[in-house]
């Protein structure tokens, strides 16, 4: 393997990974305040990429750069979120765990059926986001898009965790999944902590929405479906519930898929996968992951 | 996409099986015509009818409905020509002149076939895709009935039997064209990806390979990829980094504009190029990213050859340019090739048109083929490029080497 081919396969696993993190942020945040799985969480980006879709052009028509369309993603994806979790979700979160699993299940396929309804199932192209050029490093070309992404999604990182840590609010979502009862006691209204978590965790599904359409145009109704799984995987390597493992998961699954397909494209799904069962063997509660066992 | 078209084969082959017990009704019924097409050879020896009863099969309802619509107008374009014409033979299409649709359904069309069996025709055009017409091959076969399929590109419809042909290439074919045109153009280093999980690019990946060492050119990198694929830097990267002039990606239209953007951002500057299901890829976005990028197809309504020249614009004249696709020329040229074989045989019955359409030579608006001892065509592709997005025809090529 040549320098330069390392080189460009790194960003090219960097910008991947960005992009499995910023998803499994979404994954872990919800997965640490609920203890819940949810598992429409792609469906999100699906959702996120069709408002791209549809109003990057609104945007270019009145001159302002594409990528402001985020927001307005941002906000119906936020929006989704909590209508599923009031409608759909809080319903059945006393019933237990599995039936939580199930409606996320059936909400995953709703969303993924519902979007082939009301777009049908044509791939559509997106515009360009970001007009940004390349930069010569190391004699290969590093488009700076790649850049922003990873960026992003360190920033996202971060801000999240400074909310979760600073924050009266992120204080409450701490206190959630340790006691719910005391959490009551001492004031905390739960069920808005939960729509919280929800609309922010949808929102972090619009921002990767943004990066994924950056690198790869295209959307359909079932995008969501496998890199929401790679994300949940990305999380669940990295310990799910921990925000930095997150982060640290998706990077690597990134840049394993990445480096494993450069030279056996064949296999890069089975090796993926097969070093996240080792990784679990080692350490079953995922790299960052506490090992104190959790109280189910 | 393969994988529905796959189960509709199965779901196609389970129907057939199925129909085994009204299947002999059906063979009956089929057997009921082929003494009928007897007695018509006899009327044929003895009176010497000169009109060929032809029926046509093809997707009127649905999606596909653009195609049957062109088949249509083809085939009443086709017959009243050569009713028209000093022709000896002429053609009387059954089922009041029309086509009978099939649904883009492997079952719809084993009955469409049947209840053109109850009309007794001397053979049956059709069908434009490959799911619904195996089936019907399978049963033509089993009747001895001239099945001249269309669009109808898996390799295994011809071989159900002797009396099956097609007047369309067969998939792995384009990969061979595609060898063929990069040894005109010079290009020395290919590379190819490939999606594993589908056997249309698979038989264009190994035609393209097999026909690429005896073109003289060298195959540096072959990539695997899933038809579910949507990250293809890695790949890119490899054929940037292989020094590849070429790339070959013969998989369908929804993952191409992907494919093209990532080898373009890992700096691939040579030509891509893919077969016919590239045909309709959205360029929307990437216009830029796809110049110099190639794809073979049936035909281009812009051949400057004088029997497509001639085709388009008669067709546009009566029926105008919506329906005019590839599927409308096949059907078109079908005609004509039943009404050759008719003069071939000097006969209109079955038995005797399937003799005169074995190993036949042709020239119509899909250029001048002969059949194989499969039936299928070694015919000339259509090479179309891109321009500012848009496809555009580049040059028609011949199995023999660059006519024009």
């Amino acid at each position: 393997m040549t320098f330069s081919l390392f080189i460009q396969s790194l960003i090219n696993g960097l910008n991947q990974g960005a992009i499995y993190a910023l998803i499994a942020l979404g994954y872990t945040m919800v997965y640490g305040i609920i203890r819940m799985i949810n598992f429409a969480h792609g469906d999100f980006i699906m959702i996120g990429s069709y408002t791209l879709f549809y109003t990057i052009p609104l945007m270019i028509n009145a001159g302002m750069p594409p990528w402001l369309s985020v927001f307005l993603a941002i906000v119906i994806c936020a929006g989704t979120g909590v209508v599923v979790e009031v409608v759909a979700y809080k319903p059945v979160r006393k019933a237990g765990a599995m039936s939580a699993l199930i409606t996320a299940l059936a909400m995953s396929l709703f969303l993924e059926n519902l979007a082939m309804v009301l777009f049908g199932a044509k791939p559509r192209n997106i515009q360009k986001i970001f007009d940004l050029p390349s930069v010569s490093v190391f004699g290969t070309s590093l488009p700076l898009n790649v850049v922003l992404t990873i960026g992003i999604g360190i920033f996202m990182m971060a801000a999240l965790q400074l909310f979760i840590k600073r924050t009266r609010m992120g204080k409450a979502m701490r206190a959630v999944p340790q006691d719910r009862d005391a959490s009551i006691l001492a004031g905390i209204n739960v069920n808005k902590v939960i729509t919280v978590t929800f609309a922010i965790g949808s929102g972090l599904a619009a921002v990767a929405a943004l990066m994924y359409c950056a690198k790869y145009p295209r959307v359909t109704n079932d995008m969501g479906s496998m890199m929401g799984l790679k994300a949940f995987i990305a999380a669940v390597l990295g310990g799910i519930g921990v925000i930095p493992g997150a982060m640290l998961g998706g990077i690597l699954v990134g840049l394993i898929e990445i480096f494993v397909k450069l030279f056996a494209p064949g296999w890069y799904e089975a090796i993926t996968y097969a070093i996240l069962i080792i990784i679990l063997l080692v350490k079953p509660s995922g790299i960052l992951g506490k090992n104190a066992g959790e109280k189910v | 996409m393969r994988k529905k078209l796959l189960s509709a084969v199965l779901i196609g082959a389970m129907a057939s099986s199925l129909l085994a017990g009204c299947g002999s009704s059906a063979q009956q019924s089929a057997a009921g015509a082929g003494t009928k097409a007897v007695s018509g050879e006899t009327k044929a020896a003895g009176d010497g009818s000169k009109t060929i009863k032809i029926g046509a099969i093809c997707s009127l309802t649905g999606g596909s409905a653009i195609y049957g619509e062109g088949a249509q107008n083809a085939i009443t374009m086709a017959a009243e020509e050569i009713n028209s014409s000093d022709s000896e033979y002429k053609i009387e299409i059954v089922n009041g002149g029309k086509v009978v649709d099939d649904a883009s359904d492997a079952k719809q069309a084993i009955n469409a076939y049947n209840s053109l069996m109850k009309e007794s025709p001397d053979a049956i055009v059709g069908c434009f895709f490959s799911s619904v017409t195996l089936p019907i091959a399978e049963q033509a076969s089993k009747d001895n009935m001239l099945l001249l399929a269309t669009g109808a590109t898996n390799k295994d419809v011809t071989l159900k039997g002797p009396s099956i042909f097609r007047d369309c290439f067969i998939d792995p074919y384009q990969g061979k064209m595609a060898a063929q045109f990069a040894k005109e153009k010079g290009w020395k280093k290919a590379a190819v990806i490939y999606a594993k999980d589908d056997d249309y690019s698979n038989g264009l990946k190994d035609a393209f390979i097999e026909n690429a060492k005896a073109n003289g050119i060298e195959v540096v990198y072959t990539g695997e990829c899933t038809t579910k694929d949507t990250d293809f830097s890695s790949q890119a990267s490899q054929v940037v980094a292989k020094g590849a002039d070429f790339l070959f990606y013969p998989c369908f239209l929804d993952t191409v504009p992907l494919l093209v953007g990532a080898a373009r951002d890992a700096g691939f500057t040579g030509a891509i190029m893919g077969g016919d299901g590239w045909d309709g890829a959205d360029t929307k976005g990437v216009e830029d990213k796809f110049d110099n990028c190639y794809f073979t197809n049936h035909y281009s309504s812009e051949d400057t050859a004088p029997a497509v020249s001639n085709f388009v614009s008669k067709y546009k004249e009566k029926y105008g340019t919506e329906s005019l696709n590839a599927c409308a020329a096949l059907y078109y040229d079908a005609v004509y090739m039943i009404a050759e074989a008719a003069k071939n045989a000097k006969a209109t019955d079955t038995p005797s048109l399937i003799k005169g359409m074995t190993k036949m030579t042709f020239t119509g608006v899909g250029g001048t083929f002969t059949l194989d001892e499969n039936g299928d065509p070694e015919k000339s592709v259509a090479i179309n490029t891109f321009e500012g997005g848009k496809v555009k025809w580049l040059m028609t090529l011949s199995p023999e080497g660059t006519k024009k």
